[in-house]
């Protein structure tokens, strides 16, 4: 049996206290984002057309309402301004945490 | 100064035991924690060694090697060695429908017609053989075919919003083939198809599994992606059949589930041979090997290989789980029992490397001071 990857996943996650998002990685390392930056940097269809366009406006007291795990790589933030369909690879999260 | 003796007793048959290896994790029974429940008495030994799947291939010669160990102790003259599983993975809290399915497994294939849905049909009957609890989720919604496979009666709406899942020899399936035939599912599309989907998965009360496999319509389009971002899956079977085009096939099926992080388990080949009705002797359509080289070249394990009796294909097609019926012994059959085993020890190695990560989370934010 041929040994499988080991892939980059969350060990535990929570909430930090009103804006920060604490993700502790399978690979030991420890993260906090500022949840109104995630927001900031959605990387949703809808946002990166907007930030080309020049119109991408988002308020700094955006929070989120609800954190989902997507599948085995992802997590989905519903925020407080209506904002659900960003998809947060764990990886691209991993590098910036 | 008798707990003291026991308690030197119990070190030694434990370091005894600890040059047990478990050939798939490649780390001693001792350490791995199987051993459990050790009661010693005078000269004899007794313990459970706790699998991490009651369809672990090499159970039996665990059990000879632990009793080697403890009895190559000189003061040991007895061992009782009793095999229990427990499958490790548990979905761990959550109270929605899936919380006790330990592990979700897609049965995947790039193109219809290669036996996908046969596939799991038998894979799962085979893990419950082993006295593993199963369940088969029927996704190909446009083209359901469990139902027909397996003879089951369909499930009867219980009337509070959730339903329970046919049950047909201790396996449970929930199939679009159960409901409304007059729906006519091939018409659906898209939103609507994955809607089904997430009620299959979440309103029906699947109860404590060791093995839920889902049979994915085949393809590598939308629904497939959709259908894997839904739930957290362990891993994937692809089912492929000896074609010239099969290994472009199960690397595009392998990137979709790699795009995903879905771990591919490996790839069962079916129709790998023929076995003559006349004199029962196996003939390779594609030359020897065939399955083999596939899943090297594209870097998966290959599970097993299936030859085709046509007599025992239709009894499989009538509804006939194989390891149940009276071709329990043919060549089939033992392939697909193999390919559940390979599988089952997949899977717990998988678990072992996973670690301990989430393998699902949903919280809402609270309000706090900054
Ligand atoms: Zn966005």
């Amino acid at each position: 049996m041929s040994e499988q990857e080991r892939e980059l996943g969350v060990v535990r996650i929570w909430q930090e206290d009103a804006v920060h998002l604490g993700v502790v990685w399978t690979d030991g390392k420890q993260s906090s984002f500022d949840t109104r930056l995630l927001r900031q940097l959605c990387p949703c269809a809808v946002c990166e057309a907007d930030r080309q366009a020049g119109r991408f406006v988002v308020g700094d007291d955006v929070v989120p309402l609800r954190v989902q795990s997507v599948g085995n790589y992802a997590m989905k933030i519903v925020f407080s301004d209506g904002h659900d369909t960003g998809i947060f690879e764990y990886a691209w999260l991993h590098e910036r945490g | 100064m008798a707990a003291d003796r026991r308690q030197k007793a119990e070190a030694e048959v434990l370091e005894a035991l600890s040059v047990v290896v478990d050939p798939d994790l490649h780390q001693d029974i001792v350490s791995l924690g199987f051993v459990q429940n050790l009661a010693i008495e005078g000269d004899q030994v007794a313990f459970d060694l706790q699998l991490t799947t009651p369809a672990c291939p090499v159970r039996d010669h665990l059990r000879e090697q632990c009793e080697q160990a403890v009895l190559s102790l000189d003061w040991a003259h007895g061992v009782k060695v009793t095999l229990t599983s427990q499958v490790r993975g548990g979905r761990g809290g959550g109270t929605d429908a899936l919380s006790q399915v330990a592990h979700l497994v897609a049965v995947a294939s790039a193109k219809g017609g290669v036996g996908k849905s046969t596939t799991t049909v038998q894979l799962a009957y085979a893990l419950a053989a082993t006295g593993a609890k199963v369940g088969i989720l029927d996704a190909d919604i446009q083209g359901p075919s469990v139902h027909h496979m397996t003879s089951a009666e369909g499930p009867v709406p219980s009337g509070e919003g959730m339903m329970d899942p046919a049950e047909h020899h201790g396996v449970k399936i929930v199939s679009m083939g159960f409901f409304v035939p007059a729906l006519r599912p091939a018409l659906l599309r898209g939103p609507r198809l994955t809607a089904i989907i997430q009620q299959f998965l979440t309103e029906f009360r699947w109860g404590e599994l060791d093995y839920l496999l889902v049979d994915f319509p085949p393809g590598t389009g939308d629904i497939q992606m959709a259908l894997a971002q839904m739930t957290s899956l362990t891993g994937a079977v692809l089912v492929t059949t000896p074609q010239e085009v099969a290994l472009l096939d199960v690397r595009r099926a392998v990137s979709m589930f790699k795009m995903l992080k879905v771990p591919v388990l490996g790839v069962v080949e079916n129709m790998s041979g023929f076995v003559c009705p006349d004199c029962g002797s196996q003939h390779a359509l594609f030359g020897e090997g065939g399955g083999a080289a596939l899943a090297e070249a594209a870097g998966v394990p290959l599970l097993g290989s299936v030859p085709i009796d046509p007599t025992v294909r239709q009894a499989m097609d009538e509804g006939q789980p194989l390891l149940l019926g009276p071709h329990r012994d043919s060549p089939m059959a033992q392939a697909y029992g193999a390919a559940a085993a390979a599988l089952a020890s997949a899977i717990s190695v998988q678990q072992a490397n996973q670690g301990p990560a989430l393998k699902s989370f949903d919280f809402t934010w609270k309000e706090m001071g900054a």
